[in-house]
């Protein structure tokens, strides 16, 4: 049984998150991922202690402020030192299993 | 005389006067190294010929009298979280394989141009994810001054490589404190440059808008160097800044008089163990005596620090990690029939339960339905912890705080719960949420002989702030001359 004052992460959820974020669990992982999850979010609750109304969100320090490098012609990495490094690859390409199948 | 312990400005003049040659330095660096690895377990590769290398270059140098680079010579470590050319680069994640970079990360190559002397790259907590080190799929670090127990993290490999006498100067990366904390649980001095100080180009991506390149050195003065060598724009990282880089050696100082240094009570409450309490409010007498004003402040959305950060780290992560897909570099797993079970697959058996903890914290908080209630959330309250330090720098230049709750904690301690462990940047993480430089220096030890550290904090870009008080700091202390004991009888 989980503690009360956690918040509730069922396995279900767990399992969606996983989907969305592409990893497999195993059933193990998946029931202490629920437990741990719903206590840490429960936690984080405390922020709701704070009125956040007309507060501007900051994703950065640098105050949202961009810049862009000029636009130019130069050479890149050579690909034979990019290619060596995929785990299945021929000369020109990285190899992957089909993903549009024929016919 | 025990050449280990020096620091970098020492050890320069040693190889300037000739009193030591390049390669017999690199040469005692790397047999410290072996002698000691197999009890701290500080580095996860070696580079024994790179170093041995680029030593006879640099003693070559020397010999026709050519003008070297301030740090020219002196052995370096790297944390496993910075891109090495052709060095295998590991994040200490199996993931990563024996991924082998084709180009250096820019702090890197910065230090390489130096000509310093890469002895190898340094353990760490997974993707620097960690306050122990024990997230390391190479195996926890153990901290020198009590085997038991953790040196801190993420950065536990480059802190424990300095304090144990294995290299001079090493580099970390501080998302949340990963420098300044192991930099308290090891007795040595880390510093976090303000975000945008020094390009994040070539370190391996965990938060974006928190991440940070520092170093790990035996003081204030080696700090400055280090700092000095690393900042400045590059056009690779559009996030790091142009304004100019001065000499931060020209702010060692003696004294503090004209310093205003502020006290926040919410950094001295519920939490901080009375050991490290009474030896950091000793550092401020310190401070006080060397002519610096004390003036209370107030942070009051200290405490929210903690779970704002959890939700914005873990929400750039998941973002960022994505990228390890098995597809590109590093490891797949094999036999698989379609790309998202090889995406699957690969990314739940290459991730340790930490990481996976964190990306899945991380897409919750960014699904539809909870990214107003948390992520966003979490983005309002980062605004009002970084307005309070704006307020408070209003009137004071430097903020005094514990870097750490407690000293070092014993392995496996709080390895069962992550809440827990994750209390233990309670000092340190705000920072980073508003992008400011802070600095660890030792001030203490606890009645178990273990290292207690303080934190010195200022505004945007105003680093030098830090290099005055903490230099005039160590004139009169000695705190940062200690060594741990247990490894004192293995020299060699």
């Amino acid at each position: 049984m989980r503690n009360e004052k956690d918040t509730k992460i069922s396995d279900e959820q767990v399992r969606y998150i996983a989907d969305l974020a592409r990893l497999e669990l195993s059933a193990e992982e998946v029931s202490r991922l629920s437990k741990e999850l719903g206590k840490i979010i429960h936690y984080i609750g405390i922020l709701n202690e704070i009125n956040t109304a007309g507060v501007e969100p900051m994703y950065s320090s640098l105050g949202g402020f961009s810049r862009y490098r000029e636009d130019g012609l130069k050479p890149s990495m050579p690909r034979d030192s990019l290619l060596k490094e995929a785990p299945r690859h021929d000369d020109e390409s990285i190899l992957v299993p089909v993903v549009i199948s024929a016919g | 005389m025990d050449l280990h312990y020096l620091t970098v400005h020492e050890i320069k003049e040693k190889l300037g006067k000739k009193e030591i040659s390049c390669k017999e330095l690199t040469e005692l660096s790397i047999k410290r190294v072996k002698k000691l690895e197999p009890q701290l377990n500080a580095f996860i590769a070696v580079t024994e010929e790179i170093a041995l290398k680029s030593a006879m270059a640099v003693d070559a140098k020397i010999s026709k009298g050519e003008k070297l680079a301030p740090l020219a010579g002196i052995p370096l470590g790297l944390k496993d979280a910075l891109i090495t050319k052709n060095i295998p680069t590991t994040c200490a994640s199996k993931i990563l394989g024996k991924f082998s970079p084709p180009y250096n990360g820019t702090a890197v190559q910065k230090l390489l141009d130096q000509e310093m002397i890469l002895i190898g790259k340094t353990n760490m907590d997974e993707f620097a994810m960690g306050s122990s080190n024990e997230n390391s799929s190479y195996g926890p670090v153990k901290n020198p001054w009590d085997l038991e127990r953790i040196p801190g993290g993420s950065s536990g490999g480059s802190a424990v490589a300095v304090a144990s006498g294995e290299v001079f100067a090493s580099l970390g990366s501080d998302t949340g404190g990963s420098i300044r904390q192991p930099a308290s649980l090891t007795g040595v001095v880390g510093l976090k440059p303000t975000y945008g100080r020094v390009s994040r180009y070539g370190l391996v991506a965990f938060a974006s808008s928190l991440d940070q390149i520092g170093p790990f050195t035996r003081d204030v003065h080696d700090s400055a160097l280090m700092l000095n060598a690393i900042s400045g724009f590059d056009p690779l990282d559009t996030t790091s800044s142009q304004e100019s880089v001065p000499d931060f050696t020209s702010y060692l100082s003696k004294d503090l008089k004209g310093i205003c240094i502020g006290i926040a009570e919410e950094y001295f409450g519920e939490g901080l163990e009375e050991e490290v309490k009474k030896s950091v409010l000793g550092a401020i007498d310190v401070l006080k005596k060397l002519g610096a004003e004390i003036k209370e402040i107030s942070l009051p959305h200290l405490k929210y620090a903690i779970p704002t950060y959890y939700l914005i780290c873990t929400a750039e992560a998941s973002s960022n990690l994505a990228r390890y897909d098995g597809v590109r570099y590093g490891r797949r797993t094999k036999g698989i029939k379609t790309l998202e079970e090889l995406y699957k697959k690969s990314r739940g058996e290459g991730f340790g339960d930490e990481v996976k903890r964190r990306i899945m914290l991380g897409t919750f908080a960014l699904c539809s339905g909870y990214y107003d209630a948390y992520f966003k959330k979490a983005a309002q309250v980062r605004t009002l912890i970084t307005n309070d330090f704006q307020n408070a720098f209003q009137d004071v230049e430097v903020i005094v705080t514990p870097t750490s709750p407690t000293p070092a904690f014993k392995l496996g301690e709080k390895m069962e719960d992550p809440l827990t462990m994750y209390l233990s940047d309670m000092y340190t993480i705000s920072v980073n949420l508003a992008g400011l430089p802070g600095m660890s220096l030792p001030c203490g030890f606890s009645k178990k002989s273990l290292p207690i550290g303080f934190q010195l904090i200022s505004g945007r870009m105003k680093e030098a702030h830090i290099i005055k008080v903490g230099s005039a700091y160590q004139t009169v202390t000695e705190w940062h001359k200690q060594h741990p004991s247990l490894l004192r009888g293995s020299e060699g």
